[in-house]
């Protein structure tokens, strides 16, 4: 086991992916500190829900390990929007399904999210976004240290990815957990980060949003956001000008 | 009217045995309707006539054998699927009827007649004794502890499998899936006496299935179920009494028929 800075809630170094022959992650380091909020962004299939996994501890790393603060808790929201609905569950219920919590530590928890008017529902019969409230809820009741929430957003309209983010960040406030999201919603969720993270097979850079912004690679990978700023929020497109040896046999 | 009332002590075990059997059935085979593993019991129990066999044949109780048996199919499926030799369903069916095809003819070969086959196949429930109602009164209490120990876990497995495993790790949510195959094995080879090899999954899954209609949440859902397998005993155990009917087959179309009504009642 490696050693980490005492800040340090998780860490890889030189990590690597591979199912069969397809090498998903390649030479993957990065690390996360105490509260902070850490973006991925990278166009499908780049391995993001991937890397999330490995993280996560659902998915085992081909090479390197992942090393965790001791003790430390994960709230994970994967990106399946559906939950198995042979199992018959109300939203109280799920909450209650990481352990008995008091009656108070639910209420507010399902009132910082806005649903507490759903306790009583059948969650197989709620929307996408009341889906992803119910189950983030669950989430920050058990405490976690470390936040790993994937495309969150993916089911929700413009005004309720902007509320969903400034929900972030009153749950980081509020928890005073870290958080470490994958989005595509390249400019609202960049000024809230830390640190961002351009994932395409391999880390292509990582750094604050203001110089990722100014990234050659991120002008590769993002060109039309690069281009354009501010006024394309929510379009988003990954031209194949940027080629990666990795992920298209060697380049040329 | 005045027979119904001046059971014989074998009606009264029956009875008994059925309902306890019920009790842990709903926890199980809730849990087996969770995780979408009906075939997989049904495989299993199949099996279960290799265990009468190997008893037979060993001079030894079939409870242990059959149990060691349930175990041993499990694990070959896990071990065929793992090595892609065919989809889930086609390994499961293969395993089912080969297992119950070599338990004929063991059985046969262990000198057990015909009549004996039957029995072993459909149950015999009428013929529960005393110590019997023991032996399934301590596995049917081991077994709801065990569950009560799982429950939580496995229900959010069930749920969200990712989940579980990123909040519990997946070598724990390895090892609570093998207890609750466990579970599943020991309550086969329980069962199996009293409901036959060819019904139990019948016992597991039909009440489940039936109070899944009605149930918000998986408690309320055990509950329910239990009441209707206790309910589907009583009724078949009555109606094979009064008609001369087969008495396992009896609790078997009793549940079937509850279901079909709970189906009319949720959608009215
Ligand atoms: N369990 C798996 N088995 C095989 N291939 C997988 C598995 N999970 C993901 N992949 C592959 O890994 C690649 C990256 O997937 P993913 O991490 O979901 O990408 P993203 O979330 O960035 O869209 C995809 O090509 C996908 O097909
Ligand atoms: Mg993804």
């Amino acid at each position: 086991m490696k050693t980490m800075p005492k800040d340090t809630l998780i860490a890889v170094e030189n990590m690597g992916k591979r199912f069969g022959e397809k090498v998903v992650l390649k030479d993957i380091s990065f690390s996360i500190a105490k509260g902070e909020i850490v973006t991925i962004l990278g166009p499908n299939g780049a391995g993001k829900s991937t890397l999330l996994k490995v993280l996560a501890g659902v998915v085992p790393p081909s090479v390197g390990e992942v090393v965790r603060a001791e003790g430390l808790k994960i709230g994970y929201l994967s990106q399946g929007s559906g939950r198995n609905d042979a199992v018959p569950m109300t939203v109280k219920r799920l909450l209650l399904l990481s352990g008995n919590k008091s009656e108070s530590d639910m209420q507010k928890a399902l009132k910082l999210l806005k649903i507490e008017g759903l306790i009583n529902e059948d969650f197989h019969t709620l929307s996408g976004g009341q889906v992803q409230r119910a189950l983030l809820c669950r989430c920050i009741l058990r405490g976690p240290d470390l936040l790993i929430l994937d495309e969150p957003t993916l089911n929700l309209d413009f005004e309720g990815r902007i509320d969903f983010y400034r929900l972030l960040a009153r749950i980081k406030k509020i928890y005073g957990c870290a958080i470490l999201i994958v989005s595509h919603d390249l400019h609202l969720v960049m000024s809230k980060s830390d640190k961002v993270l351009c994932l395409n097979h391999h880390i292509c850079c990582q750094g604050k949003p203001e110089s990722i912004q100014k990234h050659p690679s991120y002008a590769k990978l993002f060109p039309y956001a690069a281009a354009k700023g501010e006024q394309d929020v929510g379009v988003y497109m990954h031209h194949h000008n940027h080629k990666h040896p990795l992920c298209e046999g060697g380049g040329k | 009217m005045t027979d119904l009332f001046s059971f014989e002590p074998f009606i009264v075990n029956a009875l008994l045995a059925g309902v306890m059997l019920s009790i842990v059935a709903a926890g199980i085979g809730s849990l087996v309707l969770y995780q979408r593993l009906s075939f997989f019991g049904d495989a299993i129990s199949h099996n279960a006539l290799l265990g009468i066999a190997l008893g037979l044949l060993f001079g030894i109780g079939s409870d242990f054998t059959i149990f060691m048996v349930a175990l041993g199919a499990a694990l070959l499926f896990f071990f065929l699927y793992e090595k892609k030799v065919a989809k889930s369903d086609t390994l499961l069916v293969i395993i089912a009827q080969a297992g119950l095809a070599l338990g004929m003819i063991m059985v046969a070969a262990g000198g057990a007649g015909s009549g004996r086959l039957v029995g072993f196949l459909f149950g015999d429930i009428l013929s529960v004794t005393k110590s019997d109602i023991y032996v399934v009164a301590g596995c049917s209490a081991a077994l709801i502890i065990l569950l009560k120990i799982i429950w939580n876990k496995m229900l959010l497995f069930a749920f969200d499998r990712e989940t579980a495993e990123a909040e519990e790790g997946r070598r724990k949510m390895l090892l609570l899936n093998l207890l609750f195959i466990l579970a599943l094995a020991a309550f086969i080879a329980v069962a199996v006496k009293i409901v036959g090899v060819l019904l139990v999954t019948a016992l597991l899954i039909i009440p489940a299935a039936t109070a899944r209609f009605f149930s918000r949440t998986p408690e309320a859902m055990v509950a329910l179920a239990a009441l209707l397998g206790a309910l589907s005993v009583v009724g078949g155990v009555f109606v094979s009494w009064q008609f001369d009917f087969a008495t396992a087959p009896s609790i078997v179309v009793t549940s079937a028929f509850l279901g079909f009504c709970g189906y009319l009642l949720k959608n009215r």
